[in-house]
């Protein structure tokens, strides 16, 4: 069984009359510890997608699986919970607060987990040691979204979720992040996706599921994943 | 242009919740401003309204003789005098069941005051009256039935009305009583119950209790200062007129009395003449009858002596008349004798002559034998002691005879024959002589007779007259007693008449110059509350819309920089294409335009229609007004929304200009987020390392949006602030009088006595007080009103002077305000009242110059000033009062303390001293403060307006800034949202913060509440009253409670605005 499994799940949104499918009896399936991207264009249904496994939405049929647990239909306060404890999350606008230092916005996550992980070793993993007690404000977008990520993995999720990581960021600071994400991956075996309309990224991925029309159009098993530094786009 | 209209309108769709944000608070700021400023306006108009319908009175004057035609003629005169009427009124009991009632009579007015109709009809007859509505609530009787008054007679004695037992036909309202209360009434328990409107015909009276006069006020509102001007201008006219009608009145009143007292004593001397004349005649009628009797009495002593002289002529002329018959029968006797003798001698000379000597000897023994018995005769008349001579003589005739009989014996033979016949013709001569004397002693004796009877007859006359005579003395006597009793009664009627004229003529030059008071509508106690309210209201509407107003701009200014913020890269993109900053900003005021001139005009409608009508019907059940006149008053409407727009759009143009500096390169990029930096409070390491972590991202954040903690604080504040300031003011007015007629005067009744009361009565009277079984103590008091002259006083001020000046701290506690030490009044000086300490800047140790009663001044040192709440006082001792003014002082005044009494215990007791004719007003504390329930009653009103104006605020402030808070930190909250905060967290994250600006907005508020508290009473207060303003702890605390509260309700529905935040959000590309 898959760590990940989503079966035939339909997310329908209601706009007045008409029904929206946003996802049309998608199916895919990812493996623990793997690095998956998910790609497509703009309305494909990543983000929908992205939202439901993130449990901030929940389908409108299918199931859901996550690690043996069938979240398709938690309650909202069920759903809280998995976020809090089996999700984290990479923003594209990285979202940190931006009154909090790189450290306390990693303390923000690791507050409400069991078993999070030491922000300041976090911290230091990401190679933020010399700006833990910088406000965002005082740190460049890459720092920034390295400190999301940290904050994301500080709390020691099943699934580190990311959303256009690097939409916001230059050429060089994107791959450095993609290159923390596939570093996390490799080394703490956790199982990243990462959502993007860059197609260029994924050869570094274990997984590639391509999304068109609110369906999985197509999975691509990568056998040997470049990386990072060697994909060029 | 127009795209950018479009845009406009677009702009408020979007953002409607800002839009109506800013909307609300300036309706509610305008709509306050507005109403709380019109209702006082509405109030007045609303009276005035009434006054002017019913045509009420501007001036009033009142006479101590009572007011005449005259007089209204001579006012009518008077510049500026429309109309003036006289009315009459007077108190009376009413007595049903067991309840005793006063009830104020009027006279049915005409044209000035006029009454309305409630029920039934108006008096058609003399014996209808129509009484107050309360009036058939409160005694049970009804249309229809009939109430008897019971009046005193007046000061003639007669009948003040001419009917006293009364039909009720209807029930009315008078404009002179709006509010509840109805005067005071020296009848009965000296309070009046209702007032009752009669026909004029039904007193009995000539005079008129008061006059009211009516001026042309020209719509001008009874509330503005040119109708003060022209009521002082009428007063003053009539003033100057007043003195000429009061000389005039009383020289009437005073020759009418006059004239009375007159007449009466002319009356009465013509009875004295009268009664005068009566006795005389009867004297005189009397006199005749004593001369009458005495002529009688003369008459009878006439008639008396006369009859007398006529007896004694009759006694005499008959005892002559007898005696010569009695001569002429001894005559006869004697010549019978002789001639008997002759016979016998011519027997015996013939027996002689035939005998010779034998006879002669016989005749000789014969002699022997007389002389013999002669001598018995003699010894028997010796025997009976008379005179013998006779009978001597006799003896000696008898023995002369014997001899000569013995010569005679032959010349008697001799003469025999002639003897014989001249015996014969003696014999004849005799019996004719007899026979004659028969006859005249026949006559005699019928003379005699006739005559007796006749004396007799007269005697019997004159003893009658005698009776008749003593009888008519007896009536005489009779009459003559009579006479005197019937004198002396007439004296006594007469001497009484005159005491009474006497009396009368003493009363009429006791009749003093009438006083002439000229009266305003602030003599009416029901205009004077309802107008102190309104003045009230109207220093309320003073405070409370500047509140709002600096919230409404606080709230625009935060919602619209928000906004500016928001649209700054549209605001670049604009400027980059060219348009001016005018344009720019033109988006953002006509936004703030629109949503304050909605709101402003909503505000008018609803404040101007809705808060005068709201507070006006709180204030109805205190005040009995016609319908309420609500005007949409044009001044505060554009008064409210001038200040609306400055508030709004001043603050849309600060936060668009700052913005507006700004290039369109800068403007395009995302502005950067508010730069994150360590607090003040960080650097206090030992504090900050104990805070946990979400308490760190609090003090952060509170740290973090200054303006939005700013406003706040300003919002709870002066939410906790306005209602602090409720409670406070309730409280303060709460405890004025209980402080004053609880803390301050302790006694519970004061008695006052008419002026004229001469010391020795009022010390009866007090005694007599002393000794009620309900009365515990008492003490004499001397009160009086003073001016204090050196100092610009425009205040009533008494003063008091207890006899005994270490008892009276059980009737009137005088305190040091500060200390709290008791006073006890001496000989050096006075003590005064606090406020009037403060009001006129004396401080102890100040010597003031004050005026007593008489007009007389005396420096005086004020060695103390004493706690006190309402009206000015100023007491000193009697010693002190001899020792400045050198005269004792005349005590008129009493206080008492009761023994525990009822309501009804102290309707009987009041009774029992107003029966004391010098007794002239008693006041039952307890029935001062129950007057004052009411004005609590109103104050709850004024709590309740501070309460809900407080809570509308609370939840425009909070329920702006929590929106304003959750717009701005969208992305942060949907962000926890995703790490994962259930929703409570998120609350918590958020509502930490609101948590501690409430508290610090609540602790900031109840100090701000403090002083809004003192302002308004120092904006309420009245010269006369000193308010306490402390607040107490409960206020304080409920204010709290209530903000909470307040607090709360705002929260849960942040907490539910939080829950609905779309997670989304925090994927969206910043703008």
């Amino acid at each position: 069984m898959a760590y990940i499994e989503f079966k035939d799940v339909v997310k329908e949104y209601k706009m007045g009359e008409i029904i929206i499918k946003a996802l049309n009896n998608t199916n895919f399936q990812i493996d623990k510890g793997e690095l998956v991207i998910i790609v497509g264009p703009s309305g494909a249904g990543k983000t929908t997608a992205l939202n439901i496994l993130g449990g901030m939405d929940n389908a409108t049929s299918g199931r859901v699986i996550i690690d043996n647990k069938d979240i398709t239909y938690f309650k909202e306060k069920e759903l809280i919970k998995y976020r809090r404890e089996d999700i984290g999350f990479v923003f594209q606008f990285y979202n940190l607060v931006p009154n909090l230092t790189a450290l306390e916005n990693v303390e923000l996550a690791t507050e409400i987990c069991k078993d999070s992980l030491n922000p300041v070793e976090i911290l230091k993993k990401v190679g933020l040691e010399d700006r833990m007690k910088n406000f965002p404000s005082q740190l460049s977008g890459g720092e920034q979204q390295r400190v999301a990520i940290a904050r994301a993995i500080a709390k020691n999720p099943k699934i580190l979720l990311c959303d256009e990581p690097t939409g916001a960021l230059d050429y060089n600071t994107g791959k450095q992040i993609l290159q923390l994400l596939q570093d996390t991956a490799r080394k703490e075996k956790m199982t990243v996706i990462i959502i993007t309309h860059n197609a260029a990224i994924a050869p570094m991925a274990d997984k590639v599921i391509h999304f068109k029309n609110g369906t999985v159009s197509n999975i691509q098993v990568n056998e040997y994943p470049k990386p990072i530094s060697e994909i060029e786009w | 242009m127009r795209a950018l209209n479009k845009d406009n309108i677009k702009e408020i769709k979007n953002s409607f919740k800002r839009f109506v944000s800013i909307l609300v608070i300036v309706l509610l700021g305008v709509g306050f401003f507005a109403g709380i400023k019109a209702t006082s306006p509405d109030m007045q108009e609303t009276l005035n309204k009434y006054y002017e319908d019913n045509n009420v009175f501007d001036v009033e004057v009142i006479s101590t003789l009572g007011l005449t035609n005259s007089d209204i003629e001579e006012i009518r005169k008077i510049d500026g005098v429309e109309e003036v009427e006289g009315a009459y009124s007077t108190d009376a009991i009413v007595s049903i069941g067991e309840n005793e009632y006063v009830a104020k009579l009027h006279t049915l007015p005409e044209n000035i005051n006029k009454i309305d109709i409630v029920q039934g009809r108006l008096p058609q007859s003399e014996n209808e009256c129509v009484v107050e509505e309360r009036f058939i609530e409160g005694t049970g009787k009804n249309i229809g039935d009939t109430i008897e008054f019971n009046i005193e007679d007046n000061e003639e004695g007669e009948n003040v009305l001419n009917i006293n037992k009364m039909i009720i036909v209807g029930t009315i309202k008078s404009p002179l009583y709006i509010s509840n209360e109805r005067g005071s009434s020296q009848l009965g328990a000296g309070k009046i119950n209702y007032y009752v409107y009669l026909p004029k015909e039904v007193i009995n009276s000539d005079i008129y209790t008061e006059l009211y006069i009516c001026i042309n006020s020209e719509n001008l509102s009874s509330f503005s200062n040119k109708y003060d001007d022209k009521i002082e201008v009428l007063k003053n006219n009539i003033e100057e007129i007043a003195d000429v009608r009061k000389e005039a009145r009383y020289n009437e009143l005073k020759d009418e009395a006059n004239a009375e007292v007159d007449k009466a004593q002319k009356e009465l001397d013509d009875k004295k003449a009268e009664a005068q004349q009566q006795i005389d005649e009867a004297q005189a009628e009397i006199d005749n009858a004593k001369n009458e009797l005495e002529d009688a009495r003369n008459k009878i002593s006439d008639s008396e002596s006369e009859l007398k002289t006529s007896r004694q002529k009759a006694n005499n002329e008959f005892a002559s008349a007898e005696n010569k018959i009695a001569e002429a029968k001894s005559e006869i006797e004697s010549k019978e004798k002789a001639l008997e003798n002759a016979k016998a001698e011519l027997s015996n000379k013939t027996s002689e002559a035939e005998a010779g000597i034998a006879s002669i000897e016989e005749g000789i023994s014969q002699i022997d034998e007389n002389i013999v018995m002669l001598e018995q005769q003699k010894e028997q008349l010796e025997a009976m002691g008379q005179d013998t001579t006779q009978i001597q003589n006799a003896i000696q005739e008898a023995n002369n005879k014997k001899i000569e009989l013995q010569n005679q014996k032959t010349s008697i033979q001799n003469q025999l024959d002639d003897a014989k016949a001249q015996i014969e013709s003696g014999e004849k001569q005799l019996n004719d002589a007899k026979q004659q004397l028969e006859e005249q002693e026949n006559t005699l004796n019928s003379e005699k007779n006739s005559t007796y009877r006749q004396l007799a007859n007269a005697q019997s006359e004159i003893d009658k007259a005698k009776q008749e005579l003593v009888d008519g003395e007896n009536e005489i006597k009779e009459g003559e007693s009579e006479l005197e009793t019937k004198k002396q009664e007439a004296q006594q009627e007469i001497d009484e008449a005159q005491a009474k004229i006497d009396d009368a003529r003493d009363k009429v030059n006791e009749i003093k110059k009438p006083d002439w008071y000229i009266l305003d509508r602030d003599s009416n106690t029901g205009y004077v509350s309802y107008s102190q309210d309104t003045e009230r209201i109207a220093n309320i509407g003073k405070v409370f819309p500047v509140v709002f107003f600096v919230v409404a701009a606080l709230i625009s200014l935060t919602s619209m920089t928000r906004m500016v913020e928001e649209q700054r890269t549209q605001i670049g993109t604009l400027k980059a294409l060219g348009y001016n900053k005018l344009q720019i900003a033109s988006k953002y005021i006509l936004y703030a335009l629109s949503a304050t001139v909605i709101g402003s005009i909503l505000g008018m409608f609803v404040g101007f229609y809705t808060i005068p009508v709201v507070i006006f019907n709180m204030y109805r059940m205190m005040y009995d007004v016609p319908e309420f006149i609500q005007e949409f008053n044009s001044v505060y409407a554009i008064g409210g929304l001038v200040i609306a727009l400055l508030c709004t759009v001043g603050a849309t143009i600060y936060s668009c200009t700052r913005e507006l500096r700004s290039t369109p390169s800068v403007l395009m990029r995302p502005k950067a987020p508010k730069v994150g930096k360590k607090v003040l409070l960080e650097r206090i390491n030992f504090i900050w390392s104990r805070l946990k972590f979400t308490q760190k991202v609090t003090v952060r954040n509170i740290f973090r949006y200054k303006k939005r903690f700013l406003m706040t604080i300003i919002g709870i504040a002066g939410c906790t602030a306005l209602i602090v300031a409720g409670f406070g003011l309730r409280g303060s007015v709460g405890r004025l009088i209980p402080l004053q007629y609880g803390e301050i005067f302790k006694y519970d009744l004061s008695i006052s006595f008419n002026d004229d009361t001469s010391r020795e009565d009022i010390d009866e009277s007090f005694k007599n007080i002393e000794n009620l079984e309900e009365i515990e103590k008492a003490i004499k008091i001397n009160l009086q009103y003073i001016d204090i002259l050196d100092k610009n006083n425009k205040n009533d001020i008494q003063l008091i002077i207890p006899e005994n000046v270490n008892e009276f701290n059980n009737y009137v506690m005088l305190q040091n305000e500060k200390t709290k030490d008791n006073y006890i009044l001496n000989d050096e000086g006075v003590i005064i009242t606090q406020k009037l300490s403060e009001l006129l800047d004396i401080n102890i140790g100040d010597t003031i110059k004050i005026e007593n009663s008489n007009d007389v001044v005396a420096d005086v040192k004020v060695v103390g000033i004493t706690r006190n709440y309402l009206m000015h006082y100023m007491y000193m001792s009697p010693e002190f009062y001899n020792k400045i003014y050198g005269e004792n002082v005349k005590y008129n005044t009493i206080y008492t303390i009761d023994k525990s009494l009822s309501r009804e215990q102290e309707d009987i007791l009041g009774k029992k001293i107003l029966e004391d004719s010098n007794v002239s007003n008693i006041s039952f504390i307890s029935v001062t403060k129950g007057l004052f329930d009411d004005v609590m009653k109103n104050m709850i009103f004024v709590v309740f307006i501070l309460i809900i104006s407080a809570g509308l605020l609370a939840f425009v402030v909070l329920y702006n800034l929590s929106n304003v808070n959750i717009s701005e930190r969208i992305r942060e909250l949907a962000t926890i949202k995703v790490l994962g905060f259930y929703n409570k967290e998120v609350y918590k994250y958020v509502g930490r913060e609101t948590t501690i600006l409430t508290i610090i907005g609540i602790v900031v508020g109840l100090v701000a509440g403090y002083f809004l508290n003192s302002f308004i009473i120092k904006t309420c207060e009245l010269d006369i009253l000193m308010f306490d303003p402390t607040i107490e702890f409960t206020s304080y605390l409920y204010s709290v409670l209530l903000t909470v509260i307040f607090t709360i309700i705002v929260n849960i529905t942040t907490y539910f605005a939080l829950k609905k935040i779309n997670m989304v959000e925090s994927l969206k590309s910043i703008e």
